[in-house]
């Protein structure tokens, strides 16, 4: 027997009259404490010395182990040792997995065991650790859900409205998830802008990681444009795509001390994961940009694209080399770029590209399992390359112009 | 046999499941993190039982995927146990989705988690006048630390259906 | 703990936040760095570390006006937490950095180790001290309360 809701309400009000009783609930420290966390006035500077906090702690982290060790190590000891020790110098093979006989730092090298193990390792792997740690932490801690509160109610004053906060927040870990949890949302409209949104714009934990160890200087600008355009082009997508978008509500939860054990088993999780998915993919990318070196693709391509890249973006044509590894790892991408002769404002843009192109394999293949949810994937798959395409030349080209009006490029 | 976690968002579902399981989900404070669902083994009394860890949802009304996904579950396991898990310092948010198990005919336990929230918070809840009710077994717990999670294993195989009429009738009286 | 000591120690502890969370601001700006004994206004990001120590002498301020003893004690607390997100990650970067050694050495040497630790220090690292005594207080009040 069903009841309606009304009878459900009133049958459940009986109980809890009888069962229940609220005593005088005491406004805590703690309590007054996470509503400050909220309040603009209080909560936006207390989520600048977060974000400053995250910042330090990074590059402190990532610092000892990738400055201090693992740098040393690769550049010092391995790499001479598998120029010499690795056999048939000058061949196909060697180019491959060795890469340049003559590089004397592992980002140059360019090969499988040199450039691929010193990226995934020796860079990425310190980066995503310090990455996740402080993002479990502040998970845990129920930070995280008061964040994008806080991060709502500004987008409401400045007028932005039908933003998913807490899937873009997510996505900063890793877009995967972010994608995932956009089923969360009530409508369709919602669930294809926020998937498209954050695939483009919202560049991953290993993404973030890579560009705060390697060109720390540029992330700031690289962060603020890619962030601006994720606003611009939601702001254009609420207006385009018909349907609505309801307002989002998120419950917040009371303030939490981590515990260590599910602090560290949540990071073995991330940590085996990336072992067993990502090194195998950064190693895979390194090769098959180096397969396409070989075969002579790597140059057809640059020549067909030079054009483009030189004329509309404003990037040298060696950057193709590492859009090809996009495909499969953007933290790898951007360690490959960071290797390429540029400017500065040049290595902004390229890394721009890099990030809002396409989205990498694992997030494709995401978007396409999630498209069944949310309108159909031919629907789904033709809007997000349309406003991808979109995105990339305008937003893209634009970034160029703005480099000529300053003068930078 | 299957048990069913069922609750909102950030219950604490997914921690009573690693308790339950021994599993290794991992737990967030953030409501939303678990959408698709997870599914595990455990023994009760020597019997195998498989525990499915259903994505949070509010009411058995599905308003977005991850409820579709819920509610689709909970349908497709018509002879589960279903543990409600609910939130001690919003019980009547919990119960709302209680009832709608109780009312689809499913035998349920009722966990009240996150007891020492409510009890910081001075919240006060009569656990046996409330097993006395709605003749359902009403557990206590700590999901995170452990808490209850014996006694609430303890009360599965007693789980019951509930006449809602003969229920209806006995909550009117009151 | 009268209300009033305890607005004396946030016009304190607040006006040297708010002081040092103004001079990194104004260092940077001008792109000048400047040392004064032990205290230097210098390094990565000076600026964040000045908004946020601008932010956090704001904070311990405005708390004198509040009524509500909890509001006033919970921005007090707030307010420290900041500064040690500053000064906590700064001392964790002095330690991590003493460690590795360079040319061509794996670990660092004593005297190396050693002189990491000699200052001079960022402002926020000389507020830890008392804002961590403040939080201490506060919450050790809290509890005797309730009994």
């Amino acid at each position: 027997m069903k009841l309606e809701p009304e009878e459900r309400w009133r049958l459940i009000d009986r109980v809890a009259r009888e069962t229940v009783q609220y005593g005088a609930e005491k406004t805590t420290i703690k309590s007054t404490l996470a509503e400050l966390t909220v309040k603009p006035f209080t909560g936006i500077p207390f989520a600048i010395a977060i974000l400053y906090g995250f910042w330090a702690f990074f590059n402190a982290f990532a610092g000892f182990f990738t400055d201090g060790f693992f740098v040393p190590l690769f550049d010092d000891l391995w790499l001479p040792w598998i120029q010499e020790a690795f056999p048939l110098e000058g061949s196909w093979f060697y180019y491959i997995l060795v890469g340049d006989p003559a590089a004397t730092n592992s980002f140059e090298a360019f090969g499988i065991l040199t450039s691929g193990l010193f990226v995934a390792v020796g860079v990425v792997l310190p980066a995503i650790v310090a990455f996740y740690l402080v993002i479990t932490v502040l998970e845990d801690s129920g930070y995280m859900p008061r964040l994008a509160v806080l991060v709502d109610t500004v987008l409401h004053k400045i007028g932005l409205h039908g933003f998913a906060v807490v899937p873009m927040i997510l996505s900063l870990g890793c877009n995967v998830p972010g994608v995932a949890s956009t089923r969360t949302l009530e409508t369709k409209k919602q669930r294809f802008m926020m998937m498209i949104l954050l695939s483009i714009f919202i560049p991953c934990g290993a993404q973030l990681g890579v560009m705060l160890s390697l060109i720390p200087e540029y992330f700031g600008y690289i962060m603020l444009y890619l962030l601006a355009g994720f606003f611009v082009f939601g702001w254009i997508l609420n207006k385009v795509v018909p349907g609505s978008s309801p307002e989002i509500m998120t419950d917040v939860p009371p303030f939490r001390i981590p515990t260590i054990s599910n602090v560290s088993r949540k990071l073995w999780v991330k940590v085996k994961g990336f072992f067993t998915n990502a090194i195998p993919f950064v190693l895979l990318g390194v090769g098959l940009v180096n397969i396409l070196y070989l075969v002579g693709a790597i140059d057809w391509l640059s020549n067909i694209l030079g054009p483009v890249f030189t004329g509309w973006f404003g990037i040298p044509k060696e950057t193709v080399a590492p859009l090809i590894a996009g495909f499969l790892r953007k933290d790898l991408a951007v360690a490959q770029l960071s290797a390429i002769e540029m400017s500065g404002f040049q290595l902004i843009t390229s890394v721009v590209i890099i990030s809002i192109y396409f989205p990498c394999i694992a997030t494709f293949s995401m978007i396409i399992k999630e498209g069944r949810n949310s309108g159909g994937v031919l629907k789904v798959l033709g809007g997000s390359l349309l406003t991808l395409v979109t995105v990339v030349f305008l937003w893209g080209g634009l970034l160029h112009l703005i480099g000529m009006i300053l003068g930078v490029t | 046999m299957t048990i069913l976690l069922m609750g909102h968002p950030n219950v604490g579902k997914s921690a009573v499941f690693n308790r339950l399981t021994g599993a290794n989900i991992t737990e967030s404070n953030y409501p939303g993190t678990t959408v698709d669902f997870t599914e595990g083994h455990t023994f009760i009394a020597g019997k195998e039982y498989r525990i499915i860890d259903v994505p949070g949802t509010f009411s058995t009304e599905p308003k977005d995927e991850a409820e579709r996904v819920a509610l689709d579950i909970l349908e497709e396991h018509e002879d589960a146990v279903v543990i409600v898990v609910i939130d001690s310092t919003k019980v009547e948010r919990g119960l709302y989705l209680a009832f709608e198990v109780l009312e689809r005919g499913y035998p349920a336990v009722i966990a009240l988690n996150m007891w020492d929230d409510a009890e910081r918070q001075n919240i006060n809840i009569d656990v046996s006048r409330l097993e006395e009710i709605l003749e359902v077994p009403v557990v206590p717990t700590v999901a995170i630390s452990g808490k209850g999670i014996y006694r609430l294993v303890e009360k599965i195989p007693s789980a019951t259906q509930v006449d809602i009429k003969d229920l209806k009738e006995k909550i009117s009286e009151l | 703990m009268k209300q009033k000591t305890f607005n004396f120690i946030l016009i304190l502890v607040g006006a040297s936040a708010l002081i040092p969370g103004i001079l990194e601001l104004l260092f940077t700006l001008t792109g000048k760095t400047f040392t004064w004994g032990e205290i230097a206004f210098q390094g990565e990001f000076m600026f964040w570390r000045g908004v946020v120590l601008l932010a956090s002498g704001v904070f311990y301020l405005t708390a004198v006006y509040h009524t509500s003893r909890t509001e006033k004690r919970a921005q007090a607390v707030l307010a420290s937490l900041m500064i040690w997100i500053v000064g906590g990650m700064e001392i964790l970067s002095v330690i991590l950095s003493s460690i590795p050694g360079d040319g061509g050495r794996w670990f660092n040497s004593t005297q190396g180790f050693f002189s990491s630790y000699t200052g001079p220090f960022i402002p926020a690292i000389f507020l830890l001290p008392i804002s961590l005594v403040l939080v201490l207080l506060i919450f050790g009040e809290e509890r005797k309360n309730e009994g």
